[in-house]
């Protein structure tokens, strides 16, 4: 055998040798941990856009209840919200739901994913 | 079981299926990434990257290739993703992979290769030397043992440029070889 079929041989054998790699034991229980954590995050910003619409909803509900009130029934104008004041709860309780549900959540999720 | 049906099962929310595909999965995707990531904690942890995109990603997968094959290129583009992100990828530059073939064709190795078990580790350890590039071709075709058109398919590279790649990568090893060789035996 010339020296050149006596590399490609042991080359090839070497390339075919499993190079020992190893993962860790519990690498299947973090793949599912992870994906159990991204599918929670995926609820929770979901359900994030849906109190975002109902607040946006009820918000809009006021500026026409005051706008009814203040044409058609003036002498009812002490019972209607301000619908800036309104706008500001909403704007405020979006932003705590958001930093709530959606960035503590991802936080988590990154973290979890680097203590694994 | 068979692709078609485990993927049916996963997607019908079976986790012990999930969990099956990732059993029967996790050394090729292991040996792509880890050829091409350095260090063991990052490629573990870009290994449960790739699952979860192949989890989340299943519902696209219509069978046209080998599961396998279609988990390989997700984990090829992840680590590359990745390497492109640290600007730790070594592209190889057409010049100095031709000159290098160039070299090593030029040169003739008269002696024989003494000890075999030192030549194998030594060409295990030199592979890590080798472009990113270079590294996967090798593992996809000797370990995963995929054909070039299936390695087409996963890196995206033209099979031609599959197959000089490997010639590249051989010829570059063993001018290393003959190099070390030449240090040790003289």
């Amino acid at each position: 055998m010339n020296t050149e079929e006596r590399y490609d041989e042991i080359f090839e054998s070497a390339m075919r040798e499993d190079p020992g790699y190893k993962l860790p034991n519990s690498f299947v229980d973090g793949v599912s941990s992870r994906i159990a954590r991204k599918l929670a995050l995926k609820i929770q910003v979901r359900m994030l856009w849906r109190s975002a619409l109902i607040l946006v909803g009820l918000t809009l509900l006021v500026f026409v209840f005051n706008y009814v009130i203040a044409s058609y029934y003036p002498k009812l104008a002490k019972f209607t919200i301000s619908g800036y004041f309104m706008v500001v709860v909403t704007v405020v309780v979006l932003f705590i739901l958001f930093m709530d549900r959606v960035v503590l959540s991802y936080l988590e999720n990154r973290h979890g994913s680097q203590l694994k | 079981m068979n692709d078609a049906e485990l993927v049916k099962r996963v997607l019908e929310g079976n986790m012990s299926a999930f969990s099956y595909l990732v059993n029967i999965h996790q050394k090729l995707v292991l040996h792509i990434v880890r050829r091409m990531v350095a260090s063991e904690e990052v490629a573990a942890d870009i290994c449960q990257d790739v699952f979860v995109k192949v989890y989340q990603k299943l519902g696209d997968f219509k069978g046209q290739s080998k599961l396998s094959t279609w988990i390989a290129s997700i984990a090829y583009h992840t680590a590359i993703n990745y390497l492109r992100k640290k600007k730790q990828l070594n592209e190889i530059s057409v010049e100095d992979s031709l000159s290098c073939a160039r070299e090593v064709n030029q040169k003739e190795v008269e002696e024989p290769f003494v000890l075999e078990e030192d030549a194998k580790k030594l060409l295990m350890q030199k592979v890590e030397e080798l472009p990113q590039q270079y590294r996967i071709v090798l593992t996809l075709y000797y370990l995963e043992e995929f054909s070039y058109k299936e390695i087409e398919e996963i890196t995206g590279m033209p099979e031609g440029t599959v197959k000089s790649y490997i010639s590249r990568a051989k010829a570059l090893l063993r001018e290393k070889l003959t190099f070390v060789k030449q240090e040790i035996w003289g």
